[in-house]
């Protein structure tokens, strides 16, 4: 019976868990997963983006105390997939052939960015986070990031032909 | 194509995010591909079984030896170990690999010698012909895991602590420059299949030793170290030793700076030096150091300590050290590791 009590208390400890993790992965998983992709491309950043949850859960009592876990595991996402850079080159997925939402050569435009200007862009103009929210993941000021994004979208412009508006 | 930049790049973001899952988590059964594929996009297929590292002597050695043997190729050059010795490495770097995953060692691992063409699609590859020989490995684990194979989506929970992750690593050179590999398979890799595969359907699986962590480590340098050099080591030492002393005795490419990333904060690393035959050619090219290939490399790869703790010194930080001549005894005492036994 008290080894019966135990295993349940046991269960409902892991269910509870569970529970604070998958609120806490409701939280930090979007941008995360934002951030990776922006910074490697579809491929790498999936597969980091997997690592890195799973790393937050593996650790998930200290991740979760963290005052800015998307950053710690935006850290460990690249880490941990930094042995891939040669098979797995940033790269995005081209539009569906037949629609005109976005150039076709804005993908490889994009990944003629440095690492850092794609994010900022990325993110920033792709994903609506502010310079601050940027900076936070990156470790870079909000100056920084502003730089990062009007050089970024000066050398797209120059790649792709087009002016900016007035 | 109609907006401004800025509109594109919205667009552009929410397309690439709003690639569908390769995986569906809940059944691990594939749901589709990209829905629009560039013509580069091979590696995606490596995403799909998750594409970690790999081996190149490891299947070269094992093509040579299905084959008969060429012995005017690279990896006849190097000593013959015996083809289930090939087999209990690459089930103990897969160990030490899937351990930085998980963060526990798995309990046993069983090893197969199959080809891609019997794995199935999971390993297929336009570039890899069938019957191109690859090694498949399932690890088990007696106590909880929380890295199931499967790759996480949004809003998905954890794996059930119970399940079984069946790791699988397929054999084949990324850093392929070998002519008389490249009709292999040369945009192989090896890494997590996102499928469970029943090993029985793959040929008889024999167990491999897991439990000697020293030997495991040294075996996945083994195995790295082979994916560049096309050569097993015939044999390595290992040391435990602290970071701070290989900062201390300004070892190349080691300095505190390096271990400073968020997670990067072992109390004891393992050195491994790995050994070769004499006269062969040294790491890279970069000079001979005699008999010995003094490789110090990797040992924050794979190697933060405690190695038996469940919340091991993990260092996100992946590097290698490179070829560095250490006398491995001002380090630690140096254990004589057997790789093929």
């Amino acid at each position: 019976m008290a080894a019966g009590d135990a295993g349940t208390g046991e269960v409902v400890a892991a269910d509870e868990a569970r529970a604070d993790f998958d609120a806490f992965a409701a939280t930090v998983s979007r941008p995360l997963r934002q951030a990776l992709i922006g910074a490697l491309g579809v491929d790498r950043g999936e597969e980091a983006h997997a690592l890195a949850m799973a790393y937050g859960w593996e650790h998930r009592k200290r991740v979760m105390a963290m005052a800015s876990p998307v950053a710690y595991l935006f850290t460990v996402g690249r880490s941990r997939t930094r042995h891939r850079r040669k098979t797995v080159p940033v790269q995005y997925a081209a539009p569906e052939s037949g629609t005109f939402e976005f150039e076709p050569r804005l993908g490889p435009a994009m990944v003629a960015l440095s690492e850092k200007q794609r994010l900022a862009v990325f993110l920033v103009i792709g994903c609506g986070w502010s310079s601050a929210e940027v900076g936070r993941v990156t470790g870079r000021s909000e100056s920084t990031v502003r730089m990062l994004v009007a050089r970024g979208l000066a050398r797209l412009r120059s790649e792709l032909g087009v002016e900016e508006e007035p | 194509v109609n907006g401004s930049l800025e509109d594109q790049i919205r667009a552009f973001a929410a397309w690439n995010l709003d690639q569908p899952p390769a995986i569906d988590p809940s059944t691990g059964e594939r749901l589709s591909e990209y829905p629009a594929s560039p013509p580069d996009r091979s590696s995606t297929r490596w995403l799909l079984v998750g594409a970690v590292a790999l081996v190149v002597v490891l299947v070269a050695g094992i093509a040579v030896w299905m084959s008969g043997g060429d012995e005017s190729g690279v990896v006849a050059t190097q000593p013959r170990v015996a083809a289930d010795a090939t087999l209990t490495i690459a089930a103990r770097a897969a160990a030490a690999d899937t351990k930085r995953f998980t963060g526990s060692w798995p309990e046993q691992a069983r090893v197969v010698l199959t080809t891609v063409g019997l794995v199935g699609e999971q390993v297929a590859d336009p570039t890899c012909a069938v019957d191109t020989p690859v090694v498949v490995v399932s690890l088990t684990w007696d106590e909880p895991i929380r890295w199931d194979g499967a790759r996480w989506s949004e809003g998905v929970a954890p794996p059930p602590p119970t399940d079984v992750v069946q790791y699988y690593r397929v054999g084949d050179p990324y850093d392929l420059d070998r002519t008389e590999l490249e009709a292999g398979c040369p945009n192989g890799g090896y890494g997590l299949l996102q499928q469970q595969v029943d090993l029985a359907d793959l040929g008889l699986a024999a167990e491999v030793n897991v439990s000697e962590h020293l030997l495991v480590v040294a075996s996945a340098h083994a195995v790295e170290r082979a994916s560049l050099l096309g050569r097993l080591p015939t044999s390595a030492e290992a040391v435990v030793t602290t970071p701070d002393r290989l900062v201390d005795l300004g070892v190349p490419g080691f300095t505190a700076a390096e271990r400073s990333e968020p997670g990067c904060d072992p109390s004891e690393i393992v050195v491994v030096q790995l050994i070769y035959a004499a006269g062969q050619e040294s790491y890279m090219g970069e000079g001979p150091f005699g008999a010995v290939n003094a490789s110090i490399g990797h040992a924050l790869d794979y190697d933060p300590l405690p190695l038996d703790s469940p919340t091991f010194g993990s260092c996100p930080r992946s590097g290698s050290m490179g070829p560095t001549p250490v006398d491995l005894s001002v380090l630690g005492t140096p254990i004589p590791l057997d790789l093929a036994h």
